[in-house]
């Protein structure tokens, strides 16, 4: 009796498993082994050009195999049927009204931006990531992650530049309250531009310029204009080359009204060209920059650029009251810190240095820069500055 | 005792808060002058508080102000190694005429130049002279080139100049002189 009950109940039990494998064994064998005709392909491919829900994609991709394999059918000119080409080139969504259509993506306006950490906070990894490791996501795989820049990079032989940005006209402020921004100069100084982190961007009105010369080869510029309640000033030291066009500058702007107006301090060049940088890393070349900063210019930063198959830069800012130092990598004209080769007293999250190599060899070259760290014992410092190439056995020109 | 050392010590500190101030002032400050009379005014700049490496050079722009009715400006003559970026500009609305300039000097403490006046007014006249940044729409013109552009504030002072007519004491004291000069030549020719 006990062994009919525990009969029984195995029967019981495997039930389940009899009835659902007697239920998925014909499904796959029908979806893998049943073949359709090319007529019933072509009906099917006819109904899935007017509703792309209407079979499933691998029944509508092996239709279409099966047809763009057929051979060639004589047309008939009096029927107005598609033929098996044609049908297996079809697609719903490619067509001019596509765009109408719910079962079909965009076309959209633009891009909508993917969700991000804030700019400053910089995700570098380590290491490049290794594709073979990963390799489910070979196909999306980048061998090499670009870095992320704080602040939007400068392409080689572009005018770059980087300024701090703060409210009223004394250039200087709390660094909490001290934004930054990329920075452009006409290179006759009649007008700039800054492009703050968020907001809206601060266009100069047309200014008149002087330049008087100073003794340590960069020229003075004074640069105004005013037009109705709006002003714009620009104090600076400039390079110039022998048409009076500005190559690098560095100092103060002041924009606004007398009530309203911001400032700030800025560095400016023109990024190395592509063929320049190319001559640079074939060369292993190593360059070094050395300046004071603008905003504290007490603080002197000295960087040196170490260009080859993967260029790399490390750096120093020293002042009365503090020092640190930093390191990264160089990516075409743009040069951006890692989280590991910051000094020991550099604290906390977010901080950077970012930069750019501006000039060209033979000529006035340097790095336009900015930096955001928070110091041990220090507190937060912005800065931004530009360094001038140090040639070996020429003194060091601020 | 205690009161005294306090009033000192707040002395001093009042005297250090004021000395650390960069100033761009006119000397002298106030000054009298005959009708018609020519004089000068130097325009002097400390800048040794200002932001920046020290010895530094130092760049701004002023305005000069004054009644045209009671001064007549005679010219700027510039310092020794001070350099204009701005050349000087004199312009009339009315009574009131202004000299306006942007200079270079290197140093901290000194004079920029001098400026030339003749007193018009007639006696008994104070006349003005205004000094101001001559980049107000900003708050400052002036900075500290040196090792870069930093900008600083100088608290700035003008002067007054005070027309009045020469004591009659010294037209007497000049004839007397000059009588008694005279009566020495004529006797040294009779001997």
């Amino acid at each position: 009796m006990q062994k009919l009950l525990t009969l029984a109940a195995v029967a019981w039990l495997a039930l389940p498993l009899i009835a659902l494998s007697g239920l998925t064994l014909p499904a796959r064998a029908d979806a893998e082994t049943v073949a359709r005709s090319n007529s019933d392909c072509a009906a099917l491919l006819e109904r899935w050009a007017g509703d792309p829900k209407a079979a499933p994609k691998r029944d509508i991709a092996a239709c279409k195999d099966q047809l763009a394999a057929a051979p060639p059918v004589v047309a008939d000119p009096a029927s107005d049927a598609p033929t098996p080409a044609a049908l297996a080139s079809t697609d719903p969504c490619s067509g001019a009204n596509a765009g109408d259509s719910v079962l079909c993506w965009g076309p959209w306006a633009a891009l909508a931006p993917a969700a991000a950490a804030p700019l400053v906070a910089l995700n570098l990894p380590e290491s490049p990531v290794d594709c073979d490791v990963i390799s489910e996501l070979a196909a999306q795989c980048v061998p090499k992650l670009e870095p992320v820049l704080p602040i939007e990079g400068c392409a080689p032989g572009t005018p770059c530049g980087f300024a701090t940005i703060v409210g009223g006209p004394t250039s200087t402020g709390d660094p909490e309250n001290t934004e930054f921004g990329r920075f452009n100069l006409a290179p006759d100084g009649t007008t700039f531009n800054v492009s703050p982190e968020s907001g809206d961007d601060i266009n100069s009105v047309p200014m008149t310029t002087t330049v008087t010369p100073r003794p340590d080869g960069y020229g003075n510029l004074r640069s105004t204009g005013r037009e109705g309640d709006v002003g714009s000033r620009l104090i600076a030291r400039v390079a110039e080359d022998d048409d009076g066009e500005v190559l690098l500058a560095a100092d103060i702007w002041t924009h606004g009204t007398r009530d309203n107006a911001q400032s700030g301090y800025f560095a400016w060049g023109t990024t190395t060209s592509q063929a320049g940088l190319n001559a640079l890393n074939a060369g292993n070349v190593t360059l070094n920059f050395s300046g004071p900063m603008s905003v504290n210019n007490a603080s002197t930063g000295n960087m040196t650029l170490k260009f080859g198959s993967s260029p790399t830069w490390s750096g120093t800012w020293t002042n009365p009251a503090y020092s640190f130092g930093a390191g990264g990598v160089v990516s075409g004209a743009n040069l951006i810190s890692q989280p590991g080769n910051f000094t020991d007293n550099v604290v906390g999250t977010g901080n950077f240095v970012q930069g750019a190599l501006v000039g060209e060899a033979g000529g006035p070259r340097g790095i336009t820069h900015i930096i955001d760290v928070t110091l041990a014992g220090q507190g937060r410092i912005k800065d931004v500055g530009l360094l001038r190439d140090v040639l070996p056995g020429l003194p060091v020109g601020p | 005792m205690n009161f005294r050392t306090l009033s000192t010590a707040l002395l001093l500190l009042t005297a250090g808060a004021t000395a650390q101030a960069a100033s761009l002032v006119l000397v002298p400050s106030a000054s009298t002058v005959a009708p018609n009379g020519s004089f000068t005014v130097d325009l002097v700049l400390d800048a040794t508080s200002a932001p920046g490496l020290h010895p530094g050079t130092f760049s701004g722009q002023i305005l000069l102000d004054f009644n045209k009715t009671q001064l007549s400006y005679g010219g700027f003559a510039a310092a020794s190694g001070v350099t204009f970026y701005l050349p000087t500009a004199v312009a009339t609305n009315g009574n009131s005429q202004t000299v306006s300039f942007g200079f270079i000097k290197p140093g901290d403490v000194g004079t920029v130049g001098t400026f030339s006046f003749t007193a018009l007014g007639a006696p008994g006249t104070l006349a003005t002279l205004g000094l101001v940044d001559g980049d107000d729409f900003f708050g400052s013109s002036f900075v500290n080139k040196v090792p870069t552009d930093q900008r600083f504030t100088p608290v700035i002072t003008g002067a007054q100049v005070s027309i009045v007519p020469l004591p009659a004491g010294i037209w007497l004291l000049g004839t007397a002189v000059g009588v008694l000069g005279l009566r020495r030549r004529f006797r040294r020719t009779a001997g």
